[in-house]
């Protein structure tokens, strides 16, 4: 049940007068509750993974206590790995077996030689990437010390199947969301309200921006014969359709998990603004990046640290291999992990990582060196979203040529529409510049405005949210 | 907590007002479908002849033709889970039935409402039929399923713009194909083959299938079924492969060798139909639509003095 | 070595490639509390450390490392 369906809406109502007036009697009342909620949820996309799902929490639980309990660092590694084997060998399993067998074939196959392998009918569980990172996270937090293992088992699997953040995360680490899981949610007025401003912002990303570029970023790669201008355009739309999306759905998630009690990771701090690479990652998809950070970059740099710097490029080009591949099984996304990782390479040389200049909050327009950092940043992020899109490294090639074909006919596909959806896109950036020091742009609005103020604003961001909710029939032949 | 669920039921109350009024505004809108439905409701068991179908029945059957009392449930894009289901609806009631008119057209095997870019119409089906072909457990709304900016349009196209929205005759039959450009015609033919021509020939098997379970409800009525494959101009026809035609008559052929009470007319192969005949390549117009009806009106004379 | 002397030089360490004259290290002092000591940067810390003190820690040690005071008491050991 994606969030903006009737079906889940009618489900999250239901859940959340049961868990207020029903269950707020106790915590272990709530937290059964939550457990089977976020088991209902996932249930609901397919009942049979969902036992996939509880297999991997109990052995995970079950590990993360005996590593405890084990008194030699031996025996300790072992379950570990154990661990991180067995969850690592069921995420590559559904989700990259097919990508190996026809890579392989691909390869056998300039040799000349045809194994006749077939594809595996696979179906990938939902939410498999986000949640067997919290595992892993778990086991090697439990294993270094950094945590004590939970004991409480609905808790722990609560932790996991936490339903708001199943489908896109954030990836929130046990130290987060446990410690608020062992206490009772008591109803906060300002919380509450806190979390449903913030999905009204998700969702107006999410619907009015959103999916208005995807379907001009679509039209335009997915005709082969397009060239020239318009497919720059078409890479910008996409670019902005990413961000609005995907921050749009986290800003859901962690509104709707404000409505009960939580406060869980921030996920995206207005990245599109940043002046370089390093500080695009510290603002794009926040958990991701710290997850990799701490269990791939770290461990990798330090070993690698005798070699200087050639080691850390070495680490960040590596790390950022794997968040390609996390976001899909297909070479198009090794690439585009490859080329983050070596964008890195030029501050990592130049010693500029770690250096922060970023634009304080109160100033109301960048120099035009901080635009030009912003820009040149924003462009490096859109030319590899080409190839993250692309279906193919082929296309995306494809696409990079026909791009700086310049003769023929220009393509008559831009409409109005794309000027009402520039508008929109300029509008939430505006928002967004000038509320850059919040978590969401209404944060705190009810201290910035009067309630008639704010309630037109609701209104206004409501009325073009429904305007946009559904189906555009495609042809539309003046008939209904 | 009181005042949370205070401040968002006065929020969000004025919305759904306004959306029961829009949703009641919108189905009160007349529409091909629910015209096609209400008329069933009431005079399924008057009728003798049904036509089920899409498009190219729709335009090309005018039941005012026949002698018989027929009407035609046909709309675009119809295909025959919806056909069945319509006449799984009105099984109880077709008391009076004679005649099955079911078209069997080149792409017609092969393909599904819902999994074409038209598949949005089976919300209509759901609304305006009351058909359920995706047992959803929740009811449909034009609200819920349709841009909110796209239907509001339509409420101001029908009641501020006085916009007909009815397309069919009384008796069903599609009232709105009527061009007169010949060349336009000609060149959409190319394309219209090309679209209607599949590699992916799953729902070969349920199709026929369907087929056979139409023979069979109308065998319970004692009724009989006349398969039909639509005329169309050559500029449509002489680019569609000849497999995928083949395939096409052999499977209505063997379907009606072992049904009594089927039977087959290639109207597609009929050279009397000319360019005047035709909206586009593949749909007929007014002249076309009454040249054909009464043509099968004369086969339905004739078969039933045998029968 | 007494620990305020190391911690003297972990923190002359620390504002050279920090590039920050105003940070000031306490044992209780973390990763949070410091504005550009983060992930990115802190295997060069490290490597400073290792290199300035002629020592060489282990991965499983760097890690355990939950605060200054710890990083402190891991390079005493090792003098």
């Amino acid at each position: 049940m994606s969030f903006y369906t009737i079906p889940f809406i009618l489900f999250f109502v239901g859940f959340f007068f049961v868990y207020w007036f029903v269950c707020n009697r106790s915590l272990k009342l709530q937290n059964l509750l939550l457990l089977a909620g976020s088991y209902v949820f996932y249930a609901w996309f397919d009942w049979r993974f969902l036992f996939l799902l509880m297999g991997s929490t109990l052995l995970t639980f079950v590990l993360g206590i005996g590593i405890e309990n084990a008194e030699a660092t031996g025996r300790k590694k072992a379950l570990l790995a154990t661990g991180v084997l067995v969850n690592v060998a069921v995420l590559l399993y559904f989700k990259y077996t097919n990508f190996f067998i026809s890579s392989f074939v691909a390869l056998l196959a300039h040799f000349n030689i045809n194994p006749g392998l077939h594809l595996l009918d696979l179906v990938l569980p939902l939410g498999i990437s986000f949640y067997t990172f919290r595992l892993l996270s778990y086991l090697y937090d439990v294993k270094n010390g950094k945590i004590k293992p939970v004991k409480d088992g609905v808790v722990f699997a609560s932790y996991v199947a936490f339903f708001p953040s199943m489908i896109a995360g954030p990836i929130d680490r046990t130290k987060t969301l446990v410690p608020q899981l062992e206490k009772p949610r008591v109803f906060n007025y300002d919380m509450a309200s806190d979390g449903m401003r913030q999905i009204l912002w998700g969702l107006f990303k999410k619907v009015v921006v959103a999916d208005n570029c995807a379907k001009i970023a679509s039209d335009v790669f997915d005709n082969p014969a397009f060239h020239g201008p318009v497919l720059i355009a078409g890479a910008f739309f996409f670019t902005i359709q990413m961000y609005a999306d995907f921050s749009g759905y986290s800003d859901m998630a962690i509104g709707i998990a404000k409505l009960l009690g939580f406060n869980i990771t921030r996920n995206f701090n207005y990245p599109y603004f940043s002046q370089n690479i390093a500080e695009f990652w510290r603002k794009w998809h926040i958990s991701l990046t710290t997850w990799l950070t701490d269990y791939v970059f770290t461990p990798l740099s330090i070993s690698f640290r005798n070699i200087g710097n050639a080691g850390l490029c070495i680490a960040i080009v590596l790390t950022f291999l794997v968040s390609g591949l996390w976001h899909g099984a297909n070479w198009t996304f090794v690439v585009w992990g490859f080329l983050h990782g070596c964008y890195f390479i030029p501050l990592i040389l130049k010693g500029k990582m770690n250096k922060k200049k970023e634009i304080p909050a109160d100033r109301y327009m960048p120099t035009f060196k901080e635009f030009r950092n912003i820009l040149g940043t924003f462009l490096l992020v859109m030319f590899t979203l080409v190839i993250f899109k692309a279906e193919s490294l082929a296309y995306a090639g494809s696409y990079f040529h026909r791009l700086f074909i310049l003769q023929g006919a220009s393509p008559h596909i831009m409409t109005s529409k794309w000027a009402v959806v520039m508008l929109f896109i300029v509008g939430m950036f505006a928002i967004e510049w000038m509320n850059r020091a919040k978590q969401h742009p209404f944060e705190n609005l009810q201290i910035r405005l009067p309630r008639l103020g704010r309630w037109a604003v609701y209104n206004a961001f409501f009325i073009l949210i429904i305007l946009y909710t559904g189906q555009a029939p495609q042809f539309i032949y003046a008939k209904f | 907590m009181k005042r949370f669920v205070t401040s968002f039921i006065v929020f969000i109350l004025p919305f759904l007002v306004l959306g029961i009024v829009a949703e009641l505004l919108l189905q009160k809108i007349p529409n091909d479908y629910r015209y096609k439905s209400q008329y069933l409701d009431k005079h399924a068991k008057d009728l003798q002849v049904l036509v089920v179908g899409s498009s190219h029945a729709a335009y090309g059957i005018d039941p005012a033709y026949f002698h018989l009392r027929g009407f035609n449930a046909c709309y675009g894009s119809q295909t025959y889970d919806l056909d069945m289901a319509i006449l799984k609806k009105y099984d109880a009631h077709l008391d009076n039935l004679k005649y099955i008119i079911v078209p069997v057209d080149y792409p017609s095997l092969y393909s599904r409402l819902q999994d074409g870019i038209e598949g949005w119409r089976i919300k209509n089906y759901e609304i305006y039929y009351g058909l359920n072909p995706n047992n959803n457990f929740l009811p449909t709304y034009e609200m819920l399923t349709t841009k909110t900016a796209l239907n509001l349009y339509r409420i101001y196209i029908y009641y501020v713009g006085h916009v007909a929205n009815l397309t069919c005759s009384p008796l069903g039959w599609g009232t709105d194909y009527n061009a007169t450009d010949h060349t336009e015609m000609i060149i959409s033919g190319r394309a219209a083959a090309k679209r209607h021509t599949v590699t992916d020939t799953k729902y070969l098997s349920s199709s026929t299938q369907l087929l056979k379970d139409m023979v069979a409800l109308a065998a319970a009525h004692h009724a009989r079924v006349i398969f039909v494959t639509m005329p169309a101009y050559n500029s449509y026809t002489k680019y569609l492969d000849p497999r995928q035609l083949n395939e096409m008559v052999n499977t209505v052929n063997s379907i009606v060798a072992n049904a009594p009470n089927a039977l087959y007319c290639n109207m597609l192969i009929d050279s009397s139909f000319t360019i005047d005949d035709f909206h586009d390549a593949d749909h007929m117009n007014r002249t076309g639509a009454e040249k054909m009806s009464k043509k099968l009106d004369s086969i339905i004379t004739a078969d039933s003095k045998q029968n | 070595m007494e620990k305020n002397e190391i911690l003297k030089i972990v923190n002359d360490i620390f504002v050279d490639v920090l590039d920050n004259e105003n940070i000031k290290l306490t044992d209780e002092t973390t990763a949070s509390d410091v504005e550009e000591w983060d992930s990115l940067n802190h295997i060069q810390l490290v490597v400073a450390v290792e290199k300035k003190f002629k020592i060489r820690f282990k991965s499983d040690e760097i890690r355990s490392w939950q605060n200054i005071g710890q990083m402190v008491s891991s390079i005493q050991t090792k003098l």
